[in-house]
């Protein structure tokens, strides 16, 4: 019972489910992490790419201010003396502003470029908006630097003078001026934030962070304290910001000419969406195939195994010798016939071990009457007298007949191996038993016409003998004329065989004839008394309902007794 | 299996009754719009339409409500705005006509139309006014559709329907200041020069005059007694009005004395010669709230006043006229252009659309104003502005028939521009183009010439007396003559074709 179908389907089943999710979890857990570092990586490309482009910037208009820087007329223009002439001033001032106009025009960058002469007053400039220009430069030269106006614009500048400016007091010829307005970098990052990046800023520890116009500022004020550019240079792995709203994965990265680090902040949720998606349908999928197995699991309980035992448990009960169990509720498909082909066989083993005990019960009930009705006295008696008086009239023949007929008569009935006899058998019996009685009374004739076919058929034992009993000692006790018996036997063509045992004594009256053949159909089986019903009994439980005992009346105006039963298809010819 | 056939049946009735349905709600919805479309085209389409600038937050967001909202009703189509910023615009532009994006409209100076008419960019219009734009030829005069007609042909619609007589022929003028120092108005060239002797007394801070590259024209007003308009932007060659003949200006006694009141101004300090060649300079003044006056041009008093008023909350402007009696010359009434590429979808509704603009004062204002009372007002005729985000350009659009000034804007501006037409009259130029390709290398070379010789004395900061002659020489040795006499035989032909036209139309 261990080890039945059922527990090695479940486990045929785990065996199969437990390294396809194993498997599937491990190229899951790959996929996983490939994909973590790819995404971080695009990342860092994409940040780099920008902090190039926002370098390359800066660069170009470092290359720009130190063209102009180096160039003869801008260095004219500081020594007025030199251009006495208004005609060749006004050529160089024009050359200048051109030549500054085209530099800032070019490459779409909206930055300024100036020259400046602190000596003469004269702004030479590529942009003419108001505030192009800061109120008061550096104090000395140097790179881009952050500056804020009294305003509140903010910007990075850097200067370049010759002769070179180191102090505030330190008056220059010229100042060549390049300057980018915060506004241009907000607007470079709110184009970076269009084109991909989350929420791009500059941060620079110790200065307000420069933000795109959509920034979530309180958000990047919140990761702000945790920002830290040591050890941000060359490849590191990007930062984790837990804040208030969720965790942030932060890439930095240096704008070398500014010093100013280029930050943007990927909130774990989003950037972790396509693993998170991954995994979601990792645990789906196993979870279905889980739920899938239980199910199929569950089926294979509800119409196997428990129809399965119940079926175990009928035969146990079978096995018990308890015939009456049978299958109730029977399930769907295959098992309903099996349920319905185990019912029909125990009610036939019930209905045939039934029959075989009743048929036994029968048989020794039949012997015990017919020996106690032969070992009646009057007839032994009646019959040793007729053997004395013979051999007192020295009729030897008929005395030697009668002995013979009766030895014949107590050795076919007084044997009880057997319970079944041919028709033969029988018949030979009822011709020794009237030859008995014949001789005794000598008042009757009797004739037997049997059809050949059924002379071997094997029916009860004395099934036949109790009807001429029958006949002998009721019909014939009166006789006012000379009996006749007659015993006819057929087969007909539906495979009814009859065996009519005929008188021609006073018969009886139809009502009582009605009562006595109800007499012998309906007696309980455990309540025989009367030969005839016996002979019913068994005649049915041999050869089935149809069979039995049926009385009428005969054409001679007696009583028709007949034996009828369906011969059986198995039946030895 | 007796259990699944309900369910089957259940489901198949209930597919049958979704089919129904639906089947129902579509032939409902035809009906309702075959019931409403009287004058609406069909079918629903998108239109596609380039703008120049930057998208304001409100137009963006008038776009998507109220105004697709309209247009859906009356035109049964969407509105699509593509913005390119000003400064990558031409290239842009040019890119997307080039590679054949389906746009359907776009905007760009009536200069560019027949280089676009060439390059096959954009299709032609006549067909397509004639049909659908009907209040277009009706707000829009008729000349100035003759800007756009190339090879008998209309390229392109001349938005702007406002008054152009005597564009930068004028002056303007911080009037402010003008009252300032006791004046009331500029009439002739001493006036300018009170006016920056005076302020220059008062506040030495001022510069004078700083725009010489133009203006020149505005000075002949008074200094020339025939009335000549320029015939190219390089101030070279000019047409007599009166006779219609063409003028060798710089050769002529008119360029000597504009040379001289340069010169003079020069002198006084009115042209500020350290300035001068600074290019940045002069917006720069203007912006910084220095500038007493600069050239005019029509609608610049209004147009500018408000980044003036940036600098000086005082500042008010106008715009005048030396000799203000004599008529002012039309020469180009419009240089907004509409075009339609080659490659739209949907010429008929671009076309629609343009006219629907013009169809009314209220879809006028509604496009350029958006909702009145959400983000304009009308007080006392004018358009007070609720909010400063932009919507349709109104320059784009300015017609003289639905013409509301803004609030911030005097009336005496207004009536100006009002009446600038008043003694206006065609100029003989309408309609000429030059084409210096026969001449080209000569053309070039003179215009280098020119740069570098006239321009000083354009500006004064070079003696006319001394430099003129030297200057000249140089010029013709760079073929000016061959300029000239191109010029004088392209001119010539222009003339017959119009009398020959002119006459057609008096046989008539």
């Amino acid at each position: 019972m261990k080890s039945s179908i059922f527990t090695n389907m479940v486990i045929a089943l785990l065996l199969l489910l437990t390294p396809i999710i194993t498997l599937y979890a491990y190229s899951n857990h790959t996929s996983s992490r490939v994909l973590t570092k790819e995404i971080v990586k695009a990342k860092r490309t994409q940040v780099e790419t920008f902090v190039g482009q926002l370098s390359q910037m800066f660069a170009q208009f470092d290359s720009y201010q130190k063209m102009l820087y180096e160039s003869t007329e801008v260095r004219n223009l500081a020594y007025p003396d030199l251009l006495g002439d208004d005609l060749l001033h006004f050529r160089t001032l024009k050359t200048v502003s051109e030549e500054i106009n085209r530099l800032a025009g070019y490459g779409g960058w909206k930055g300024i470029i100036a020259v400046v002469y602190p000596k003469t007053g004269m702004v030479i400039k590529s942009n003419s908006s108001l505030g192009a220009m800061p109120d008061s430069l550096p104090d000395k030269d140097e790179f881009w630097s952050y500056r804020a106006n009294p305003k509140g614009d903010a910007y990075f500048i850097e200067t370049i003078s010759n002769p070179a400016k180191n102090a505030k007091e330190e008056e220059a010829d010229l100042t060549v001026v390049a300057k980018v307005d915060e506004g241009e970098i907000k607007s470079d990052l709110s184009e970076m934030k269009s084109n991909g990046l989350e929420d791009p800023f500059l941060y620079k520890p110790g200065y307000s962070p420069i933000y795109n116009y959509t920034a979530n500022q309180a958000l990047i004020r919140e990761m702000l304290p945790e920002l830290n550019p040591d050890g941000a240079e060359g490849s590191f792995e990007p930062l984790l910001i837990r804040t208030g709203d969720g965790a942030y994965q932060v890439h930095m990265e240096m704008v070398k000419p500014l010093g100013w680090y280029l930050v943007d902040y990927v909130p774990i949720g989003t950037i972790m969406a396509p693993i998170k998606r991954n995994q979601m349908t990792f645990y789906a999928i196993s979870g279905m195939m889980l739920f899938m197995a239980c199910i199929l699991g569950f089926i294979l309980y509800r119409s196997i195994r428990i129809p399965f035992r119940k079926l175990m448990q009928g035969m146990n009960f079978i096995e018990k010798g308890i015939y009456t169990s049978r299958m109730k509720n029977p399930p769907k498909g295959e098992f309903r016939y099996l349920y319905d082909r185990f019912n029909s066989m125990a009610s036939r083993i019930e209905e045939l071990i039934e029959d075989v005990l009743k048929e036994q019960i029968r048989t020794k009930e039949a012997n015990v009457k017919q020996l106690q009705s032969q070992i009646n006295p009057h007839f032994l008696y009646n019959t040793l007298a007729y053997i004395k008086s013979m051999v007192e009239l020295e009729e030897k023949e008929a005395a030697v007949s009668m002995t013979m007929n009766l030895s014949k008569y107590y050795r076919y009935t007084t044997k009880l191996s057997n319970s079944l006899a041919t028709l033969q058998e029988e018949l030979e019996l009822i011709v020794n038993y009237l030859d008995i009685h014949n001789r005794l009374t000598d008042d009757f004739e009797y004739e037997i016409d049997i059809d050949p076919a059924i002379l071997d058929m094997r029916i009860p034992r004395l099934s036949l003998q109790p009807l001429v009993e029958n006949v002998i000692v009721h019909a014939f006790r009166k006789p006012v004329r000379y009996g006749a018996v007659r015993i006819r036997g057929s087969l007909e063509e539906s495979g009814i065989a009859r065996l009519s045992v005929e008188d021609n004594g006073p018969g009886m009256a139809p009502a009582q004839l009605e009562a006595l053949q109800a007499k012998i159909r309906n007696a309980p089986s455990d309540q025989i008394d009367s030969g005839l019903q016996n002979v019913h009994q068994r005649l049915m439980l041999l050869f089935g309902k149809g069979s039995g005992l049926s009385l009428g009346l005969s054409e001679w105006g007696g009583l028709c007794a007949e034996l009828i039963w369906q011969v059986q298809d198995n039946e030895p010819q | 299996m007796k259990r699944k056939k309900p369910i089957f049946a259940l489901g198949l009735l209930i597919a049958f009754a979704v089919l129904i349905s639906a089947c129902k709600g579509a032939t409902g919805d035809d009906a309702s719009a075959d019931g409403d479309s009287a004058n609406v085209p069909q079918p629903y389409v998108t239109l596609r339409m380039i703008m120049p600038g930057d998208e304001s937050a409100r137009m963006r967001e008038f776009v998507d409500n109220e105004l697709n909202e309209r247009l859906k009703k009356e035109l049964n189509m969407k509105l699509e705005l593509t913005y390119i910023p000003w400064s990558d615009y031409q290239s842009k532009i040019e890119l997307a006509l080039a590679t054949g994006e389906n746009y359907d409209l776009f905007w760009y100076g009536t200069p560019f139309v027949s280089d676009y008419k060439a390059k096959n960019y954009i299709q032609p219009l006549d067909t397509l006014l004639r049909q659908y734009g009907k209040d277009l030829t009706a707000r829009i005069p008729e000349d100035n559709f003759k800007l756009d007609e190339i090879d008998g042909k209309l390229w392109a619609i001349p938005s702007q329907a406002f008054t152009s007589a005597g564009k930068f022929t004028s002056v303007m003028v911080r009037q402010d200041l003008l009252e300032s120092v006791g004046m009331k108005s500029i009439q002739s060239i001493s006036d300018l020069e009170a006016f920056y002797s005076r302020m220059h007394a008062a506040d030495p801070s001022y510069y004078g005059y700083l725009e010489t590259d133009r203006g020149q024209d505005a000075l002949w007003r008074e200094l020339s007694d025939q009335p000549l308009t320029f015939l190219d932007e390089n101030q070279i060659f000019a047409v007599n009005e009166n006779t219609g003949g063409l003028v060798d200006y710089l050769e002529s006694d008119l360029y000597r004395k504009v040379a001289q009141v340069r010169e003079r101004w020069v002198g006084m300090g009115l042209i500020d010669k350290q300035l001068a060649g600074n290019l940045a300079a002069n917006i720069d003044q203007e912006d910084a709230g220095k500038l007493l006056f600069r050239v005019g041009a029509v609608s610049r008093a209004m147009e500018n006043l408000q980044t003036v008023q940036n600098a000086d909350p005082d500042a008010k402007l106008r715009e005048y006229y030396l000799a203000p009696d004599k008529p002012k010359y039309i020469v180009a009434p419009s240089n907004e252009a509409y075009m339609i590429p080659k490659n739209a979808s949907h010429p008929e509704r671009a076309m629609r659309f343009m006219n629907w603009i013009l169809q009314s004062k209220e879809h006028y204002n509604f496009i350029i104003y958006g909702v009145e009372g959400k983000d304009y007002r009308i007080e006392n005729g004018k358009i007070k502005l609720l909010t400063n985000d932009q919507f349709m350009y109104e320059w784009m659009w300015r017609n003289k028939n639905y013409f509301m000034p803004t609030t911030n804007v005097d009336d005496s501006v207004v009536r100006d521009m009002m009446h600038n037409d008043d003694n206006a009259k065609v100029s003989r130029l309408f309609g000429f183009h030059f084409n210096p390709e026969p001449v080209k290398n000569e053309y070039a070379k003179v215009l280098a010439v020119y740069n570098e010789k006239f321009v000083p004395i354009n500006i004064g900061i070079v003696s006319y007396d001394k430099q003129f002659g030297q200057a000249m020489d140089a010029l013709k040795k760079a073929g000016y003559g061959q300029v000239w006499d191109e010029l004088q035989r392209q001119y010539a032909a222009f003339r017959a074709g119009q009398s020959l036209s002119a006459d057609r139309e008096e046989s008539k």
